[in-house]
């Protein structure tokens, strides 16, 4: 890390550009040409960014030095994993019975930052209202 | 774990704010310790202790 610059600045300018890589494959993928080689370019731009987002948070976790504010992040991925991740099995169970049908697999990623930003927003009220 | 931080900080005339720069955390953590919603490792309890100059057992008390 250069001096001054802390884990959160640096996980944020890293995942910053990710999620700008991340949108262009989205958006390749919603209005892209519809030809062979562009589809190629919107996986890699969208994996590249997802990869790149996870990295990021993993390189956070090891970098940041205040133990307390490290355990809030660490409990919020968690939420947003357990969430994303029971959201997937829920709907893919129905999805295999038939009863629902398919979607776009890229719906676990929203469910991931809805468990991950409703978990940030629920420990902001809680601390709001014990301090 | 209880804890002695408020009295301690205002004997000395510390904010949360500089306790975290001594101690090197944010605020939050501080403020997250002296009310009680989170308890600090064993490592960050005695750079506590050492900001204050007292051993751990006069700051941190058994609830």
């Amino acid at each position: 890390m250069k001096p001054g610059e802390t884990a959160e600045g640096r996980r944020l300018r890293f995942q910053g550009v990710a999620f700008v890589l991340f949108a262009i494959g989205i958006g390749l993928v919603l209005w892209g040409p519809d030809q062979r080689v562009w589809t190629w370019v919107a996986w890699a731009f969208g994996s590249a960014g997802l990869s790149g987002v996870i990295w990021g948070w993993g390189r956070y976790l090891a970098e940041e030095r205040d133990e307390y504010v490290r355990m809030l992040h660490v409990r919020a991925l968690l939420w947003a994993s357990g969430f994303a991740l029971t959201a997937a099995c829920v709907w893919g169970f129905a999805e295999t019975l038939g009863l629902v049908r398919p979607i776009n697999p890229i719906f676990v990623v929203w469910a991931w930052l809805i468990g991950f930003w409703a978990s940030r927003i629920g420990r902001g009220l809680r601390d709001g209202r014990e301090r | 774990m209880r804890n002695h931080l408020k009295a301690l900080r205002a004997e000395r005339g510390w904010s949360q704010a500089d306790l975290a720069a001594r101690l090197e955390v944010s605020r939050q953590s501080v403020n997250a310790i002296e009310t009680g919603r989170y308890d600090p490792s064993l490592p960050l309890a005695f750079a506590i202790a050492d900001a204050f100059d007292l051993s751990i057992e006069d700051v941190f008390v058994r609830s």
